[in-house]
C-alpha cells in the first residue's frame, strides 16, 4: 500500500510537471492577488496593531483562495476513464493518502511563495517567525486536507466549482479561527497558549485525515 | 423504525405537553423583584429617603409585615417605610457615619407574601457627608419567611421576563441537534446497507432540523436583543451556529445537484458525516476556547447554575421532550409525503 501511495504521489508530480501552464496559472494568481492588495491598501499608513491584524487576515484570505484554486482541480484534471482504471487496480486508501499528501505539499509550497511575496511587498512584521511557519504547516495542511475531500465529492457532480466553495467555506471556518489565533502569536513577544493551539490544530489535522480515509471509498465507488 | 414513526401515541403526547409549556411557561409570573430605584447615590450621615418601584410584588397588601434593609458586608441598616402605594414605596434609611466594608450597598426587602427579594449593588455613597450623627443602632434582621407565597420563576437581573425564552430557544436547538444526530445515524446506515429509505430519512431530517434551527436563531435573536442589546452581537457561538447551518444548506444543494440516485445518496451521506463532525467542533469546542457571551461558554455560568430553586426545570424538561416530539412529527409527515411520491413515480414508470 505504501509503495502504491508513493507511485500515485510520483504520478501527481509528473502530471503537474507536464502540464506546466496550470502551475504557472496558480503562481500568477498568487502574484496578482498580492499585487492587488498592495495597490489597494496603503500599509505604511497603518499603526502597528492594524498592520499586524490586516497582515494576518489578508495573508490567510489569499491562502484560502489559492488553496481552493489549486486543490479543486485535483480530481478533474485527468479524464474519468482514468479513474475507472485506477479504481480497478488501486487501493482507495493509498489513492486518497497520495492526493492528500500531494495537496499538502503543493499548498505548503504555494503558501511559502505567497509569504515571500507578502514580505517583499509589505515588509517583515514578525517577532517570532517560527510560530508563523508552524501555523502555515498545520493550518495550510488542514485546509488542503479539507479541500481534497470536498473536491473529491464535488468532482462527481456537475457545476462543481461553485460546490467546492459552498461546501468548503463553512467547514474551514473553525480551522481558520484556530490557525489565525496561532499565527497572531507570531507578531507578539510572548507565546502563551502556543502548545495548546498547536496540539489542537494537529489533532484537527489527524481527525480530518482519518475521516477522509474512512469516507473516501464510498465516494470512489461508481 | 418506520413503525415507530407511523405510530400516533407520541404525536398526541406532544400536543398536551406543548399546550402545558406554552400556557404555564408564558403565564406563570416571575418572582418579585425591585425593578427600578429613583436614585443611585446616598449620603452618609443623613436620613436618606429612597423611592423604589417593584415588580410582581404585594407591597400594599402586605404593608404591615414589610421590612427593608440596606446591607453592606456584615452591616445591616433598618429602613422605615414612609409611603406604600401599589407596587411603589418610599423608604427612609438613617445611615450612620462610619467606615463601611464595601463600596456598594445592597437593598433587601421582605414581607410575608413575597418573601425576600433584593437588588444587589443598588446604592453607592455620595462624595459629601451629612451632619447628623446617629449612633450605630443594632438592627434586627428577623423574617417570617424567605419564600414567596406563590410558585414563581426566578427573577434574574438583566434576564427578567425573558427567562421564559428558555422553554423555546434552548429546546428548539435541542430538537435540532437530536434531528441532526438522527440524520447522521441514517447516513451511516445508508453507507453500510445502501437501502434507499435511509437516504431519504437523512435528507428530510436535515430539512426539518433547518426549520428548527431557523426558529432557534429567531428566538435567540429576540433574547440577544433584550439581554445583550443587539440582535446579532459578534459572538463565536452565534457565528459557529450560523456557519454550521450554511454547511447543512450546502448539503441540501449538493444533494439537489447530483443526478444519479445512488450516487446522490452516497455523496450526500459522506458530506453529512463530514459536516456533523465539524459541526460538533463548531458549536461545542470552539466557544470553550474563546470568549463568548453565551451562557455555559467562556466561563459564563450555564442555566443550571442560575436556576437555584429548580422551578424552571418542571417546564424545561417537558419542553425539550415536546419540541423534540413535534420536530419528529413534522419529520414523519415529510417522510411519508416523500415515500408516497416515490411510490407514485415507480408506478408511472
Amino acid at each position: 500500500m505504501i509503495s502504491q501511495m508513493f507511485s500515485f504521489l510520483w504520478k501527481e508530480f509528473l502530471v503537474e510537471w507536464r502540464n506546466k501552464s496550470v502551475l504557472g496559472a496558480i503562481l500568477l494568481y498568487a502574484f496578482s492577488t498580492v499585487y492587488i492588495i498592495y495597490s489597494f491598501q496603503n500599509f505604511k499608513k497603518l499603526s502597528a496593531e492594524e498592520l499586524y491584524s490586516s497582515w494576518n487576515i489578508l495573508f490567510w484570505l489569499v491562502i484560502l483562495f489559492i488553496t481552493v484554486n489549486a486543490i479543486s482541480k485535483s480530481f478533474n484534471h485527468e479524464g474519468s476513464g482514468r479513474y475507472l482504471y485506477y479504481y480497478t487496480i488501486a487501493n482507495p486508501t493509498a489513492f486518497i493518502l497520495a492526493k492528500i499528501l500531494y495537496g499538502i505539499l503543493s499548498v505548503l509550497l504555494l503558501s511559502l511563495i505567497t509569504l515571500f511575496l507578502f514580505i517583499l511587498f509589505f515588509g517583515f512584521p514578525f517577532q517570532q517567525f517560527y510560530i508563523f511557519l508552524l501555523a502555515m504547516f498545520f493550518g495550510g495542511g488542514g485546509l488542503a486536507i479539507i479541500f481534497v475531500l470536498i473536491s473529491a465529492i464535488a468532482s462527481k457532480v456537475e457545476n462543481n466549482f461553485v460546490l467546492v466553495s459552498i461546501m468548503g467555506f463553512p467547514l474551514i471556518l473553525p480551522f481558520m479561527a484556530f490557525t489565525m489565533q496561532l499565527s497572531e502569536l507570531s507578531f507578539a513577544w510572548f507565546d502563551t497558549g502556543l502548545t495548546k493551539n498547536v496540539i489542537i490544530l494537529a489533532l484537527f489535522d489527524v481527525l480530518l485525515v482519518v475521516l477522509s480515509v474512512i469516507l473516501f471509498p464510498f465516494i470512489w465507488r461508481n | 423504525m418506520l413503525k415507530i414513526l407511523k405510530a400516533t401515541w407520541w404525536k398526541f403526547l406532544s400536543i398536551p405537553l406543548l399546550i402545558y409549556i406554552v400556557a404555564f411557561g408564558l403565564l406563570q409570573p416571575i418572582a418579585p423583584g425591585i425593578s427600578s430605584i429613583h436614585q443611585d447615590k446616598i449620603t452618609i450621615g443623613e436620613v436618606n429617603f429612597i423611592s423604589i418601584e417593584t415588580y410582581n410584588t404585594h407591597l400594599e397588601e402586605a404593608a404591615s409585615s414589610s421590612q427593608a434593609w440596606l446591607k453592606n458586608g456584615e452591616t445591616f441598616i433598618c429602613g422605615v417605610f414612609t409611603e406604600i402605594k401599589n407596587n411603589t414605596a418610599i423608604i427612609g434609611f438613617p445611615i450612620a457615619r462610619k467606615d463601611y466594608e464595601k463600596r456598594f450597598f445592597d437593598l433587601i426587602i421582605n414581607n410575608d407574601i413575597d418573601g425576600t427579594f433584593e437588588l444587589r449593588d443598588a446604592l453607592v455613597p455620595a462624595e459629601n457627608f451629612g451632619n447628623n450623627s446617629f449612633s450605630d443602632v443594632d438592627c434586627k434582621v428577623e423574617v417570617n419567611t424567605n419564600e414567596s407565597a406563590f410558585f414563581t420563576f426566578p427573577n434574574r437581573e438583566i434576564l427578567k421576563e425573558s427567562i421564559r425564552n428558555l422553554f423555546f430557544h434552548v429546546c428548539m436547538w435541542f430538537a435540532m441537534v437530536f434531528l441532526l444526530i438522527f440524520s447522521l445515524g441514517s447516513s451511516v446506515a445508508y453507507l453500510n446497507t445502501g437501502k434507499k429509505p435511509w437516504d431519504t430519512m437523512a435528507h428530510l431530517a436535515v430539512v426539518t432540523a433547518m426549520v428548527f434551527g431557523a426558529l432557534g436563531i429567531l428566538t435567540g435573536m429576540v433574547w440577544a436583543k433584550f439581554t445583550w442589546g443587539a440582535f446579532w452581537p459578534n459572538d463565536p457561538k452565534l457565528n459557529g451556529v450560523l456557519v454550521a447551518m450554511l454547511a447543512y444548506l450546502a448539503y441540501l444543494i449538493l444533494r439537489g445537484s447530483a443526478k444519479d440516485e445512488s450516487k446522490k445518496g452516497r455523496l450526500a451521506a459522506v458530506y453529512n458525516i463530514f459536516a456533523f463532525v465539524l459541526y460538533i467542533i463548531f458549536i461545542y469546542v470552539i466557544p470553550k476556547f474563546s470568549s463568548s457571551l453565551h451562557p455555559g461558554m467562556g466561563g459564563n455560568p450555564a442555566f443550571s447554575e442560575y436556576d437555584l430553586d429548580s422551578s424552571l426545570r418542571i417546564v424545561f424538561y417537558p419542553a425539550v421532550i415536546a419540541w423534540t416530539l413535534l420536530a419528529f412529527w413534522l419529520f414523519s409527515i415529510l417522510l411519508r409525503i416523500e415515500l408516497i411520491n416515490e411510490d407514485l413515480e415507480d408506478q408511472l414508470i
